[in-house]
């Protein structure tokens, strides 16, 4: 699925629900569901807080079943505001994630730090690591539009996070 | 404080129930949060946040199925 529309807070629970039902009539599998709605709810939140007002977001759901892999690419792209330090951020942001063997101790880390500083940013793209098992990647086009790739397992997964008490 | 019950919550959401955590520790008011184990994005989202908990003061409770109310 693809969709592009002006960057609204009220769209974004919208776009979740059909990127879950699209999921789900797929791949029949409540987890999946779940994390990918997840994934997509986040990206489009970060679009629309550090994108150019009123400007037009993409966002596409692709299934890609190449070289063997099976994985869906959720990717966000969006125009930014001039000079806006959103980007560095965003890029720095990808790279701290990559630095964790596994993404729940980021997780637990941005929670930590949440409690320190305050600081909320970043912790929508540590939950799409975590919780969407993806893996994040972003560019700049000269035209000053920012483009966020999740790539994502599909399932069936080895169980995670079972061990809770 | 019940979230078996929710559909979804997105970062800004945790953020609250990370600062929520934060002023109870601080005010010395008890405070439970629990989450549906049988959910895995529940299961995912709050099972880390035991790393803020302090037993018998602050606790993030796994329950077995939803429905416990809000």
């Amino acid at each position: 699925m693809s969709l592009r529309f002006v960057a609204d807070w009220d769209r974004i629970e919208l776009v979740r629900r059909a990127v879950c039902d699209s999921a789900d009539a797929v791949f029949a599998d409540e987890c999946f569901k779940d994390a990918i709605g997840m994934v997509a709810s986040e990206l489009l939140e970060n679009a629309v807080k550090y994108g150019a007002n009123d400007a037009l977001v993409e966002i596409s759901v692709i299934r890609s079943l190449d070289d063997g892999s099976d994985v869906v690419e959720v990717v966000v792209t969006n125009e930014v505001k001039a000079a806006s330090p959103s980007v560095d951020a965003l890029r720095a942001r990808i790279a701290w994630l990559r630095s964790f063997e596994d993404p729940v101790e980021a997780y637990a880390a941005a929670l930590l730090s949440a409690v320190e500083d305050g600081s909320e940013g970043g912790l929508g793209l540590v939950r799409v690591a975590h919780e969407g098992r993806a893996t994040l990647e972003c560019d700049v086009s000269q035209a000053g539009r920012v483009r966020v790739a999740a790539t994502c397992p599909t399932p069936p997964w080895e169980a995670r996070g079972a061990n809770a008490s | 404080m019940h979230f078996e019950d929710l559909e979804y919550l997105n970062s800004g959401t945790v953020m609250a129930i990370v600062q929520a955590i934060h002023r109870a520790k601080k005010a010395g008011v008890p405070l439970e949060i629990s989450y549906c184990d049988a959910l895995e994005w529940q299961r995912l989202s709050f099972d880390p946040m035991k790393v803020l908990a302090v037993p018998g003061a602050v606790d993030i409770v796994a329950v077995a199925r939803s429905g416990a109310g809000a």
